[in-house]
């Protein structure tokens, strides 16, 4: 029976890890390292949906790990597949709305989990309008005449 | 970044069951490290152009995308070789894609784009969407230019191709190797001019004819790990051989097999220099006739330690395409399902043609004497290549 870790989530929701699974998390680590765990972990800044999400990335991660070592010998082909399918799996788990990605990476950035961190960062721009990246993030357009001219060359391309 | 984090942790473990960790910035402020952390990451080289629009700071956070810089060199002129002009020539290395237009459901055929991009010069930028976003120009002899926003369809980068600026005739064609040796950055050129081929060292700034052909005729230019491969016709023009040029000794060696008279032969290096495929694209007989309305390929890959051809069936996800201005492949898989190109297959783009197909490998073609053991149209989706140079358009049904 492998040792369990609690974590408390924002709204108070208890979330029950294997302590392989919390290991993911470095902030963890360094806690479970300096024996600071007793009681449960409040994550005050997660919320339950993320801390959902945050523990399904971790618990894959780790089985991935697990898998990849047990098939150590015979490695090859094999272990390349593997590579894709857990990809293709990371693909899918940021298939999710804006407000959700971001709280997964500011979950990765304070909990660090440089995978999922990566992961998060990779997609947040992906296929973004200039307009919604400045709608998602609050951000006013500040370029005088000049430098708004400069951006928009910047922009047009051309097959030739 | 992370010894920051480390600090919150010990900060807030100190008083870790009573009061918690309350550093989180509200939704949609994004903390300036993270930014950062999203710059490096972002790998389409549009998405990163429209971060750098958002804003002052957000420009200054995001270098422009390398894959975009276009680089130029400038090199003696060849035009009169052997012997030396005076004047010089620009050698541009041009960033490549494949652009698949968007067309609404339930369209039944996917259009698409392919060739090289660079900054659209057009003083009248008036034409261009407001808000600022990324937007493609498109002339091809014969249509009416169009203007694109690049998130109307899907944009995937195809490596560079190497352009050098020559009126001449007998320029034929280019390729660049960038090699450091004994831990020296040097560029070596190989170019395809009149009956010739020569090279060119960045630290000597001469052009040097590479010895070794009375006459040779070549098609393709193309390099491979660090080396380059030529295919040269025989002075009957009827035979097409392959070697590779070692770039610093200019020692050739011819690949076998050397048989199959009478094809056309294109090589096309794959991914990141993981494969050199070679197709051979021969005429078809019906009735012990030359029937032109169709042909069969054959298509090898180099073994590069036997320096042979070996001949395979099967190409993965890889499309090649074959192309006036140097053949290119790209995987399938970052194709969406059901556009009318999916891998294992060669699309001929060569040559304008009002219906051509997908060639595929064991298609059955329900004449009993066709070989069925080579790459055949597979009848599948039907093509029409509408511009082949500079930029490739072409339609696919489906």
């Amino acid at each position: 029976m492998s040792k369990k870790i609690i974590f408390e989530s924002s709204e108070g929701e208890s979330f029950e890890v294997d302590e392989a699974v919390a290991l993911e998390c470095q902030t963890i680590k360094n806690m479970i390292e300096d024996d600071c765990t007793d009681g449960g972990i409040p994550l005050a800044n997660v919320n339950s949906a993320t801390l959902t999400k945050v523990i399904d990335y971790c618990k894959k991660h780790v089985e991935a790990a697990a898998a990849a070592e047990a098939n150590a010998g015979d490695k090859d082909i094999y272990g390349a597949n593997k590579d894709i399918e857990l990809k293709t799996w990371d693909e899918e788990f940021v298939k999710v709305d804006q407000p959700l990605l971001f709280d997964l990476m500011l979950a990765a950035n304070f909990l660090i989990i440089p995978g999922l961190l990566d992961l998060t960062c990779k997609t947040m721009m992906r296929g973004k309008t200039v307009l919604q990246i400045r709608e998602i993030f609050h951000i006013k357009k500040d370029y005088t005449d000049a430098e708004e001219a400069e951006v928009r060359k910047e922009n047009a391309w051309a097959f030739e | 970044m992370l010894q920051s984090a480390i600090k919150k942790k010990t900060s807030s473990s100190s008083s870790s069951s009573s009061s918690s960790v309350s550093m989180m910035p509200a939704w949609s402020r994004l903390p300036e490290e993270l930014l950062h952390i999203i710059s490096e990451n972002v790998e389409d080289c549009f998405d990163i152009v429209h971060a750098r629009s958002v804003s002052n700071s957000w420009r200054s956070t995001f270098s422009f995308p390398c894959m975009l810089r276009r680089q130029s060199y400038s090199l003696p002129s060849f035009v009169n070789f052997p012997s030396e002009s005076k004047g010089l020539c620009t050698l541009e290395k041009i960033p490549l894609f494949l652009f698949r237009v968007q067309t609404p459901p339930p369209a039944s055929a996917s259009e698409y784009l392919l060739g090289g991009i660079g900054r659209d010069e057009s003083e009248d930028l008036t034409e261009l969407p407001s808000p600022v976003q990324c937007s493609v120009k498109v002339k091809i002899p014969g249509y009416e230019p169009t203007l694109m926003n690049m998130r109307d369809g899907q944009i995937f980068p195809l490596g560079h191709q190497y352009r050098i600026s020559c009126d001449s005739k007998d320029y034929r064609s280019v390729a660049f190797l960038q090699l450091n040796q004994e831990g020296r950055e040097e560029f070596i050129v190989l170019l395809g001019f009149s009956s010739f081929f020569l090279r060119l060292r960045s630290s000597e700034m001469k052009w040097k004819l590479v010895m070794g052909f009375r006459t040779p005729l070549s098609d393709d230019i193309v390099t491979f790990r660090r080396r380059f491969y030529v295919t040269v016709r025989d002075t009957s023009l009827t035979k097409i051989y392959t070697f590779r040029i070692d770039p610093f000794s200019l020692r050739m060696t011819r690949l076998m097999p050397l048989n199959n008279v009478g094809s056309l032969k294109y090589l096309v290096p794959c991914g990141n220099d993981d494969e050199l495929f070679m197709v051979e694209k021969f005429l078809s007989f019906y009735n012990n006739v030359i029937d032109f309305s169709r042909f069969t390929c054959k298509v090898s890959r180099l073994h590069e330690e036997s320096d042979l051809w070996v001949e395979v069936s099967d190409l993965g996800d890889r499309v090649l395409f074959i192309r006036q201005q140097g053949n290119v492949s790209c995987s399938a898989k970052e194709l969406p399902d059901g556009c009318g190109v999916s891998g294992n297959s060669i699309l001929f783009t060569n040559e304008l043609d009002n219906g051509t197909y997908v060639y595929k490998y064991g298609v059955d073609t329900g004449r009993g004497e066709d070989d069925i053991n080579c790459w055949n149209f597979s009848g599948e989706n039907r093509v029409t290549i509408l511009s082949t140079s500079p930029v490739v358009s072409f339609r696919v049904e489906h």
